[in-house]
């Protein structure tokens, strides 16, 4: 009987040593150097391989460290702080940023090199209106660990800063942060490029956004004959907008898609998704270190991947070889960057049955550091 | 004396001088107030002029606006040649513009006589500003050249390349910086000594900084970064301002300024960089010349114009082309 109890523990801790070398070698990727540098940092011996929220205690006491996976791959990391109602009600970019970075000086551990860190970042963190640093604020790991969830927050941004408050009895916690993409992220130009890129290869476009809501005479401005424009945003120079341009045929208005007018046509085609069934944009992505992927796209699954958090404005006009070309600019409604595309075809084919756009594409432009682009 | 009384004469009749806005203004009664303000302010130049006095525009100018006008009056006094001035009203950040006011500077000799003026107005049509205006066509020109997509799509695509050039430090990433620097490229860094102190006591207190300059070439400057990114466990180069201006002339060559923040494992410093773009294959542009400058020297932040720029280079083409 001891013989058999004695073969059977060695059996389960033989089973149990294959299976731990097992996941050991299994590869665990990540959305991004910053991620999979945390990793290694963490004191876990396996990343998790599905969406967990866990505990580690050697790490930090009362709190909860969050994973999120796609498609087999770390996209986010971080001390957890928000419940995903709350991420999709605030933004889950700025929420997974709060998180990723108080982790991330966490696992600075000493006072300096998170100081250091804040200062490279442009980024200040105050309890009780003391500097981190100060004499009451020298210790992150026992303020996060004292923060008893939930907590009154608060999320203040204007132009290219935010503001991040969490407020309960006796303390005040506040990070004020510059708003750009690769700070926000965590992910250099290469990584974004590549994770647009992705997104692109697998957008769909809802049907429910073929058609636009009707416009009525109020909010038009006569521009020329029987063509009105609505008004929409202006992008840096004037005639970089989201304008639409409407014809009127007895008595109503109609979007303009219609050889008589190729440019009006052509502007409004980014700008709605009503008459981009059918046409594909064929897209030379121009990435990071002169990487240029080409691949073909239906134009409303191209449009539909920004329609939540970019404005689109564009301009049309005629290029040297007298083809229609459009300057669009998608630029994100928080975070100071855009995505630009130059697409250009031949006024004739602009109206055939299912046409292809040719088109430049440049993704992830940082705008907040320009002080004069235009001088 | 007698041409004097003459010319008086001739511009007696323009006493009544009115100004209407065509376009630009919504707003009927800032419209009212701003063609008002400045008829009145014409009509009280034309009468200063007749009187051989001061023009009385207390009412429709600010302090400031009072003060141009002074200065302006006593290098020459003005008025207005046109009876009717029909003219657009254009928005700026601060308020408003009219542009295009005829004005004869009696002072002046025959061929700078003719004159325009332009008014910046505040939010509540108040006259802020007077100044001289360029040429109109010279405005014009210049608006355009700011106002273009194509000029607006090339600026765009240097950040993007900036922003390449930018991440490809912190990434480590040398083939691509040898990719982006032409073979023939210009490189100097500059470096802050500090002058040897002199035996006096007092002065070696000062000691003062000066910058000496290296001209390095493309395989110099990329072994050098070699062996920076071989000792750094990490590099985070931030740039913090960026801009972009275009050669006069060779319009595919761009200037860029950029100041950057270096941060490694072991050194930080904070400088100017300048690159010389050529954008000739507007799909691989190449860096011609790059400059390093620190961005203080003696504790103080470097001047603008002591920072390098594309007027500091001679481009020969034929090298360009290389």
């Amino acid at each position: 009987m001891r013989r058999i109890l004695l073969g059977t523990f060695v059996a389960i801790i033989l089973i149990l040593l294959s299976s731990a070398s097992i996941m050991k070698e299994e590869h665990r990727a990540f959305a991004s150097h910053k991620l999979e540098d945390m990793a290694k940092r963490l004191p876990l011996r396996d990343i998790p391989s599905v969406d967990t929220i866990m505990e580690v205690p050697e790490f930090i006491k009362g709190k909860a460290i969050v994973f999120n996976l796609n498609n087999n791959k770390v996209v986010h990391m971080g001390l957890s702080m928000f419940s995903r109602e709350t991420k999709e009600m605030i933004g889950t970019d700025i929420c997974n940023f709060l998180e990723r970075y108080f982790l991330e000086l966490l696992l600075l551990r000493d006072k300096t090199s998170i100081i250091r860190k804040l200062t490279e970042d442009h980024i200040e963190l105050l309890l009780n209106g003391q500097k981190f640093g100060a004499e009451n604020f020298s210790s992150l790991q026992e303020v996060m660990q004292n923060i008893c969830m939930p907590v009154n927050f608060s999320l203040f941004h204007k132009d290219q800063h935010a503001e991040a408050v969490w407020m309960s009895v006796g303390m005040h916690l506040q990070m004020k942060f510059p708003l750009y993409r690769e700070l926000i992220d965590g992910m250099d130009k290469k990584e974004s490029d590549e994770g647009v890129y992705n997104l692109l290869r697998v957008a769909v476009c809802d049907s429910i956004y073929d058609a636009d809501d009707d416009v009525s005479y109020e909010n038009l401005v006569h521009k020329t004959g029987n063509v009105y424009v609505y008004k929409g945003e202006t992008f840096m120079i004037k005639s970089l907008t989201s304008d639409r341009y409407y014809m009127e045929e007895n008595g109503k208005y109609h979007l303009i898609f219609t050889p008589m007018y190729p440019e009006y046509s052509m502007n409004n085609l980014f700008l709605s998704y009503q008459n981009g069934a059918g046409k594909t944009l064929l897209v030379t992505h121009r990435q990071y270190g002169y990487f240029t992927p080409e691949f073909t796209i239906p134009l409303n699954n191209f449009l539909a991947c920004f329609k939540n958090d970019f404005l689109v404005a564009c301009h049309t006009g005629y290029n040297k070889q007298n083809e229609l070309e459009t300057i669009v600019v998608f630029k994100h409604k928080i975070l100071n960057y855009i995505h630009l595309l130059r697409v250009h075809v031949n006024k004739e084919e602009l109206f055939i049955n299912s046409p292809v756009l040719k088109a430049d594409f440049y993704s992830n432009i940082p705008q907040h550091y320009i002080s004069s682009l235009l001088k | 004396m007698f041409s004097l009384l003459f010319s008086l004469a001739g511009y007696a009749q323009l006493e009544q001088t009115k100004v209407v806005i065509t376009d630009g203004l919504e707003n009927g009664d800032l419209k009212k107030s701003i063609e008002q303000n400045i008829t009145d302010f014409l009509v009280a130049c034309n009468e200063a002029v007749m009187n051989g006095e001061k023009p009385d525009v207390k009412d429709m100018l600010t302090s400031d606006a009072r003060k141009s006008l002074k200065a302006m009056w006593k290098t020459s006094p003005m008025s207005c040649p046109v009876s009717k001035i029909e003219e657009i009203c254009l928005k700026t950040p601060n308020g408003y513009q009219v542009r295009n006011i005829p004005i004869t500077m009696m002072a002046a000799d025959e061929e700078g006589k003719d004159q325009e003026l332009v008014f910046n107005l505040t939010q509540t049509g108040i006259i802020d500003d007077i100044s001289i205006a360029i040429e109109e066509n010279k405005y014009k020109e210049i608006m355009a050249e700011h106002e273009t997509v194509e000029d607006l799509f090339r600026r765009q695509v240097i950040v993007d390349f900036v922003e390449n050039y930018r991440t490809s430090y912190n990434r480590k990433d040398l083939k691509y910086i040898e990719s982006v620097f032409s073979d023939n490229a210009l490189i100097i860094t500059g470096k802050v000594i500090r002058v040897k102190p002199n035996s006096d006591y007092a002065m070696r207190s000062l000691s003062p900084e000066k910058i000496v300059y290296q001209k390095r070439t493309k395989a110099e400057y990329i072994a050098n970064l070699k062996k920076v990114f071989a000792s750094n466990k990490y590099l985070n180069v931030v740039f913090d301002e960026v801009e972009v201006i275009q050669h006069p002339k060779l319009t595919d060559i761009y200037g860029v300024t950029l100041k950057q923040e270096w941060n490694s494992s072991n050194y930080r410093d904070v400088g100017f960089v300048f690159l010389m773009i050529d954008f000739q294959d507007e799909l691989h542009p190449l860096i011609q010349v790059r400059t390093w400058q620190p961005e203080k020297l003696n504790g103080k932040i470097l001047a603008r114009d002591e920072v390098f720029n594309l007027g500091d280079f001679d481009i020969v083409r034929s090298l360009v082309n290389d």
